[in-house]
């Protein structure tokens, strides 16, 4: 149910909220739910919505989904080290 | 972290295939934004209903005010628009400013790090990749990046590193602009040339289409360049209405490919500086 609700949360969040307010639910979520990693799934919907090659990122149209790799990655790695995670 | 690169990298390069992916999620997408603009529009109502009697009347005070001086303005602009037109037609050049197709903005360039637009006009209602989109009549922001069945993409011009051509202050120095995003450029011109604070940046064409203003002028002691920041009269986060222009229609030598612009130059009826 949880991650059903996450993934509700994250689809209107793309819809309707900026960018870094995206990614700021995207982090609390992944700190909230095990392996939330359709995390990825919706910062591609978001390059599918409104990305563009960009001349100044070398024609990259995915960065937001580079990005919530990252996140997921980094979130991750701070989950390793923190002792309510283990 | 390799996975997803490598399958990005793979995406990237079947174009077919992201742009079937990109109009499934426009399609969910939409309602979503047309909710939003929706309960935006019922959101100001209320808002304007609950003000007190007292702040209405000051604001209805200050735009009338605002508004007999803009009228004022407008007429010079008129005059000044008619005696334009009619130098143009005995140069033997006439103004091709074709009607747009107005389209409303869903979502406004905040929304994501790409400085895009999202409209809801698309491919149903004629408008193609490449079209340009306007706004308030003489600006022009973008062209259109992406048309799905009902809505649009629009790439700003002001998208970062995006290049465009432009002129510069009364004297139209030629010049190549980059967008640095949020309707902001920047360009460099040589040292000497005069420009000030408030000049227009427009694009070069046989119309008035104004790119911008100038805010502010960078000059380094050693630098024989002088870096010109100007930004779009208009804050694009605010548009609620754009105009499509169908670019094969818009007579613009800057702005639409080069092969249009070459046939144009080769063409019978370009007026030259020795005519």
């Amino acid at each position: 149910m949880k991650p059903l609700i996450a993934n509700i949360i994250m689809f209107v969040s793309v819809a309707l909220l900026p960018w870094w307010a995206v990614a700021a639910v995207g982090v609390v979520l992944l700190f909230m739910i095990r392996s939330f990693y359709e995390i990825i799934v919706w910062g591609l919907v978001a390059d599918l919505l409104y990305g563009i090659p960009v001349e100044a990122w070398y024609q990259i149209s995915f960065v937001m989904t580079i990005g919530a790799t990252a996140l997921v990655v980094i979130t991750d790695a701070i989950k390793i080290n923190l002792r309510i995670y283990s | 972290m390799v996975v997803v690169s490598v399958f990005l990298l793979g995406l990237s390069h079947l174009s077919g295939i992201t742009r079937i992916f990109s109009q499934g999620a426009t399609s969910l997408a939409t309602p979503v934004w047309r909710a939003e603009a929706y309960l935006g529009e019922l959101g100001n109502d209320v808002a304007m209903a609950v003000r007190s009697k007292e702040s209405l009347i000051a604001e209805n005070k200050a735009l009338r005010e605002e508004l007999a001086s803009v009228k004022i303005g407008l007429l010079s602009r008129d005059l000044l628009l008619n005696e334009n037109r009619e130098l143009k037609e005995r140069l033997g050049r006439y103004d091709s400013n074709p009607a747009g197709l107005l389209a409303a903005v869903l979502v406004k360039p905040r929304r994501s790090p790409y400085d895009t637009l999202v409209i809801d006009v698309g491919s149903r209602h004629g408008v193609d990749v490449g079209d340009l989109v306007g706004a308030h009549g003489d600006l022009l922001i973008g062209t259109i990046e992406r048309a799905m069945e009902t809505t649009s993409l629009v790439r700003l011009f002001s998208s970062p590193g995006e290049e465009i051509e432009v002129t510069v202050g009364s004297s139209n120095i030629a010049a190549l602009a980059v967008g640095a995003g949020g309707g902001n450029f920047r360009l460099e011109i040589p040292r000497g040339v005069d420009i000030t604070e408030g000049d227009i940046i427009s694009f070069p064409s046989i119309s008035t289409t104004i790119a911008g203003v100038v805010e502010r002028i960078q000059v380094e002691p050693n630098d024989p360049f002088q870096t010109i920041l100007f930004k779009s009269p208009i804050n694009t986060n605010e548009l609620k209405w754009v105009e499509v222009i169908d670019h094969t229609e818009r007579d613009l030598q800057g702005i639409v490919d080069e092969e249009t612009r070459d046939d144009a130059i080769e063409g019978e009826d370009v007026v030259t500086d020795e005519q």
